[in-house]
């Protein structure tokens, strides 16, 4: 009717119309805007005061004098914990939520939180049935869900649903496979390790960093089976058994270790060297030498600095002759070697080379010796 | 007797209240730095203060800061440091804290902390 109208008439009375619906769109976008950031809003508040009724909740059952056994009292009051019957006023997707919460602010208390309370939480988890709503995102077809539902249950040191987290450690999704690898860890100590034996994906340099930090805060136990994973065909899986052999000093290996520095693979090669900084005998300084000279450079950077633990007057004919090479990086190696066994002055007399090299290398020993 | 708890997270702050209020003592919450530095100034030092380093507007070290050269007190200062913050755990001794516990921490063990501090 409104455009009808517009047709016949003059441009004044147009633009009037235009106005008003310009005005009357503006007016219904701003209202719509601020219903819904009132609704979201109101939303917000809405969670943060569950989460803060959860939070002193938790308290309460984790430091009350009979948390022994969780006062059944208090968590009847809490309708997202009883069973799902006719009486229940919750919807089941407010229920939901709820449960979700009370997952999130276990985590929260988990990360905060040592010794017997911690104890308190896992019993607690258990007692409200959690485990089902974590084993549920377990199950689920979304990576992101897995990897929360895995991250759950070992946080929560659930250990019955393991056989399902186990299966993830060699999922095809990343986020999931690493999650369920860490789990399995945090889950068992070095015995999750059994991992190492079914993965055929590559165990990222991050992944195995992390492996490694969570093994140090754990038992120092040696782990049984680098052996094996030491013959494995994912390189990945042998640089980091090389990394647990270091890490759980296996003489033993020793032989197996020293094989590694013929590998094709330089990562291999690098991580062999660097395994033998703790796992040695009288022949790895000289091995070491000899094998210097047919290897490239980020091997040689790796064999100087375990020759910086190793390396005895035996190596230093051999070192001052390599501060020759051309490259700045490993003639810095090379000295930070000397550095460990002579004086910067019994270096300088020691160095017969070109001026300018002499130069850098004094500058070198200067900047070592600051280190 | 008093004890001051400047702590940013709500969770840790409750559970630290929860552990010393039924330890029988009085607990008052800051849940930032500057609402504990505003407690120091208008009601003066507590027996004790529990803080952590990391804070919005005024960190841990602040506080001890002010309380052992502004206020001058000798009153026990435990700070709560995270893994990682050794450095800043040695700063806050070098102000002049007494103790230190790093999180995630044993309630109980911090209890025992308070109370030889304390001297109960």
């Amino acid at each position: 009717m409104l455009l009808l109208s517009l047709i016949g008439s003059d441009l004044q009375t147009k633009l009037i119309i235009f106005s008003v619906i310009f005005c009357c769109a503006v007016c219904a976008i701003f209202f719509i805007s601020y219903f819904f950031s009132l609704l979201v809003q109101r939303r917000e508040n809405e969670i943060q005061r569950i989460r803060n009724e959860r939070e002193s909740l938790l308290v309460t059952l984790l430091f009350d004098d009979n948390s022994e056994e969780f006062n059944d009292d208090i968590l009847g009051g809490f309708e997202e914990f009883k069973p799902i019957s006719k009486g229940n006023s919750l919807s089941k997707k407010k229920r939901k939520m709820l449960r979700e919460l009370m997952i999130d602010e276990m985590l929260t208390i988990k990360k905060n939180l040592t010794g017997a309370g911690v104890e308190d939480l896992y019993k607690l988890y258990d007692k409200l049935n959690l485990y089902h709503d974590s084993y549920r995102k377990l199950t689920s077809n979304h990576f992101q869900l897995m990897v929360m539902g895995i991250r759950e249950l070992s946080e929560m040191n659930f250990i019955a649903y393991y056989r399902s987290v186990y299966r993830c450690t060699n999922h095809p999704q990343e986020d999931v496979r690493m999650e369920a690898q860490v789990a399995i860890v945090r889950l068992f100590g070095v015995k999750g390790l059994k991992f190492l034996s079914r993965v055929t994906y590559t165990i990222s340099e991050w992944q195995q960093m992390t492996l490694l930090h969570l093994l140090n805060n754990m038992k120092n136990v040696k782990p049984q089976g680098i052996d094996q994973w030491l013959d494995s065909k994912n390189d990945s899986v042998v640089v980091f058994s090389l990394r647990l052999a270091e890490k759980y000093n296996c003489f033993e290996l020793l032989e197996k270790i020293q094989h590694f520095l013929h590998h094709p693979n330089d990562t291999i090669k690098i991580q062999s060297v660097l395994c033998m900084r703790n796992i040695y005998d009288e022949s790895t300084e000289s091995q070491l030498l000899a094998y210097y000279l047919v290897v490239n450079k980020p091997v040689r950077i790796a064999i100087l600095d375990v020759l910086q633990s190793l390396a005895t007057e035996q190596s230093t004919e051999f070192l001052y002759k390599q501060l020759a090479d051309d490259d700045m990086e490993i003639r810095l190696n090379i000295l930070r070697v000397l550095h460990k066994l002579f004086d910067n002055v019994d270096i300088i007399n020691s160095i017969t080379l070109e001026p300018e090299k002499e130069d850098s290398i004094i500058l070198m020993l200067d900047h070592i010796k600051n280190e | 007797m008093k004890i001051l708890i400047a702590e940013d997270e709500t969770m840790t702050i409750k559970m630290l209240s929860m552990k010393l209020k039924k330890d029988g003592y009085e607990v008052i919450q800051a849940e930032d730095g500057r609402m504990a530095m505003e407690y120091l100034e208008k009601e003066g030092c507590p027996d004790m203060v529990i803080t952590d380093i990391m804070m919005p507007f005024f960190s841990g070290l602040e506080v001890v800061e002010k309380i052992r050269k502004e206020l001058m007190s000798k009153i026990p200062i435990i700070v709560l440091s995270a893994m990682g913050q050794e450095e800043s755990v040695s700063s806050a001794f070098a102000l002049g804290a007494d103790d230190y516990i790093t999180k995630p921490f044993n309630p109980n063990e911090l209890s025992l902390r308070v109370k030889r501090l304390m001297n109960v």
